[in-house]
């Protein structure tokens, strides 16, 4: 017979099955433990093969939870058998032998008192009338008894909420940020106002300042203009007194050579001619030029007689010479 | 008001949680309805006065959305806007970044607006745009606009002033006739009524004159020139006799920033203000005082200032208001010590003053007169500051070339 089925665990655990196709051995119910020869239904007469329309075929859904008809089958099924294994069983019991001929088994009391084995059993009859029906009275209250101490409580008007008491939180939050927000307004403020009076008073110095600085300025160019001005009319002081000593000076030297120029000058201009004694002037100025025209036209008309005599002495010369 | 819950309050849009609150605010002032945007802006104003809430909502550019906003036909839109521009302004984040967005040239604009709220929130925006150098220096284009809207408002007060003084001339004249109580009753009933009406609109017209010259008075600190050039001084010369406390003090105090630079000085000399200020000098306000003491200090530092104040009897004037003021000590309280500090403010400024003062010959010989009164205030005083002043003054006076 070849392994037609196999399955091992891998070393992982893990397992596997494989088999090859079969065809399915039909075994009686009695288990033959030895097999000789694997035989093979009909695949047509197996019972379990279900045959016909499979379509209005009731079958058991796939659950684990089997049919309750079915449940109680087995359950009377298992009765069943296992009523006929107690019967089988009753069977085999020993029991007494059964009796000689002639002879009948009794059973028999052998107890001290003896009863009597009756199936009548011994009745009486007694009657019992109650009365009229009453209603039924209230039951009493059922009052257990008082055991424990006896202890009361009372809520008193603002016990459980006090407006006071829980407010207080709450007044002191919303207080103390109004609180803190105003005095942090009223610092900022505060800040804001000597910031502004040390400005105010920086404001104050610095024109203070300013106005020395100016009227130093003033006094610096006043006194400098005026230091200029003095300078300049040093200047013009000096320039003045050298002036007159250069004219006093001049003078002096110009006297001296004065002195003596009047009769220099006299002299010299007597001797230029500047005086004159108009006839003789007139004498001079007319008359002997006169004479010296007439002189000088005179001796003019001699010479030229006197060239022209050369010249003709000349030619007649050079004609001679020819 | 079925169907509202109880918790819902009819004039402010509700607001969502944590990071969302800012961006859905916002996302509602697109929507075209007024009332809505009036709403979402007031619970803005809510919101940031947190900081925490007020940094993401700058860093992350929403401002310029509100540029819209400040466009919109509704005044009382715009005035909200410029009041939760305000808070933004206190930060000084929010100051930067509203200074290098385009929102300035938009607020510039609103100045000429017609609601008359929406221009104070404005002025206040710009107030609060110059607590840094920056922001003042921005504004000084301004100045020369917000000097041309008090001129303007001049104007319009004299033309009242003339015509209240004509009223008052016929009503004078009809008094003179006999009346009988009950008309006279009525009609001063009538005057007061109108009065009140008038005193409301004057007041409010007050504010805003009030707020224009705080801008002002800023701006000139950090560089009066502008203002000069525009012509500030003839400008506020009327304001210094003001019947409001408040417009003398901003008058005055611009007055001084504007004494400052040489160009002032001169300019204050010409137009013969010192007349006036020394009026001032006799002021029931301490402030007034003290500003009026600093323009005065500022100003005699010039020769030209100082004779005139000489001629003007300013050192009798100035030793006054030295007297006057008690020895100071140590105040512990913020508010006793501001007191002190103003007080201190005008010793300061009248011995400075006197110091320039001393520097001519006639002032030096009215003080050499006052030494004794000087060197008993020196040594009196405590504080620091205050003494270096006398000393300087003495030495000035005591000088001899």
């Amino acid at each position: 017979n070849k392994m037609a089925s196999y399955s091992h665990r891998d070393r992982s655990g893990i397992y596997s099955f494989s088999s090859r196709p079969r065809a399915v051995e039909d075994r009686s119910r009695t288990l033959p433990p030895e097999k000789s020869r694997p035989m093979y239904g009909n695949i047509m007469f197996d019972r379990r093969v279900v045959r016909g329309n499979t379509y209005s075929q009731h079958f058991r859904p796939s659950t684990a939870q089997p049919d309750p008809a079915e449940i109680r089958r087995e359950q009377v099924s298992k009765q069943r058998t296992s009523a006929r294994r107690r019967a089988r069983e009753q069977l085999l019991q020993p029991t007494t032998p059964e009796p000689v001929q002639g002879r009948k088994h009794m059973d028999v009391q052998t107890e001290l008192y003896l009863e009597e084995l009756s199936h009548v059993v011994v009745t009486a009859d007694m009657e019992c009338q109650s009365d009229a029906f009453l209603d039924r009275p209230p039951t009493p209250l059922f009052i257990p008894a008082k055991s424990g101490k006896d202890v009361e409580t009372q809520i008193e008007e603002g016990e459980l909420f006090d407006f006071d008491v829980e407010v207080q939180p709450l007044l002191e939050v919303l207080v103390g940020k109004t609180m803190e927000q105003s005095m942090l307004e009223v610092m900022e403020e505060e800040e804001l106002a000597s910031l502004r009076a040390q400005q105010k008073a920086f404001k104050v110095l610095r024109n203070m300042e300013q106005a020395e600085v100016q009227r130093l300025q003033e006094q610096e160019r006043r006194r400098r203009e005026e230091r200029e001005r003095r300078i300049m009319q040093q200047r013009e002081a000096l320039r003045k007194e050298k002036e007159t000593v250069e004219k006093i000076a001049a003078r002096a030297y110009t006297q001296q050579s004065l002195v003596d120029l009047l009769p220099t000058v006299f002299n010299s201009l007597r001797t230029h001619g500047y005086f004159y004694d108009p006839v003789e002037r007139d004498i001079e100025t007319n008359f002997i030029p006169w004479l010296m025209e007439e002189v000088h036209k005179n001796l003019e008309k001699r010479e030229t007689a006197r060239k022209l005599l050369d010249g003709r002495t000349n030619t007649t010369r050079l004609c001679f010479l020819f | 008001m079925a169907g509202r819950p109880m918790w819902e309050n009819p004039l402010r849009a509700p607001v969502a949680y944590g990071r969302l609150a800012v961006p859905q605010l916002f996302a509602e002032l697109q929507s075209p309805e007024p009332e809505k945007k009036l709403r979402a802006l007031a619970s803005l104003q809510d919101l940031l006065h947190d900081p925490e809430r007020l940094y993401p909502t700058v860093t992350k550019g929403y401002v310029e959305k509100m540029k819209l906003l400040l466009e919109d036909e509704d005044p009382s839109v715009r005035s909200k806007t410029c009041e939760v521009l305000g808070l933004l302004c206190t930060h000084s984040l929010g100051r930067q970044v509203l200074l290098s967005s385009p929102l300035l040239s938009s607020l510039f604009w609103l100045l000429d607006d017609p609601s008359s709220p929406c221009r104070k929130n404005v002025l206040r925006v710009l107030k609060l745009l110059t607590l840094h150098p920056s922001g003042a220096d921005a504004l000084l284009t301004l100045v020369p606009k917000l000097l041309l809207k008090l001129q303007q408002q001049q104007q319009q007060e004299e033309g009242e002033q003339i015509s209240v003084e004509e009223e008052k001339k016929v009503e004078v004249n009809e008094e003179e006739k006999v009346d009988e109580e009950n008309q006279q009753e009525q009609r001063e009933g009538l005057k007061m009524e109108q009065t009140e009406e008038v005193k409301d609109v004057k007041e409010e017209e007050e504010e805003e004159e009030l707020l224009v010259l705080s801008l002002i008075s800023c701006c000139s600190r950090r560089d009066a020139l502008p203002a000069l050039s525009s012509d500030a001084v003839s400008v506020l010369k009327p304001r210094l006799t003001h019947p409001c406390t408040h417009i003398r003090r901003e008058a005055t105090a611009a007055m001084m920033a504007l004494s400052v630079p040489m160009a002032g000085k001169h300019r204050l000399c010409e137009e013969a203000m010192l007349p006036l200020l020394v009026g001032l000098l006799r002021d029931e306000d301490v402030h007034v005082r003290t500003n009026t003491v600093g323009v005065i200090m500022y100003t005699v530092i010039t020769t030209a200032g100082k004779l005139q104040c000489l001629k003007l009897n300013v050192v009798s004037a100035l030793l006054d208001l030295l007297t006057e003021a008690p020895p100071f000590k140590k105040a512990p309280r913020l508010m006793e010590e501001k007191e002190r500090w103003t007080r201190k403010a005008l010793v300061l400024y009248s011995l400075r003053a006197l110091t320039s003062l001393a520097e001519a010959p006639e002032g030096r010989r009215l003080l050499m007169e006052q030494l004794p009164l000087l060197r008993r205030s020196c040594e009196e005083e405590e504080d620091a500051e205050v003494i270096r002043a006398a000393h300087a003054a003495i030495e000035v006076v005591t000088w001899t070339p």
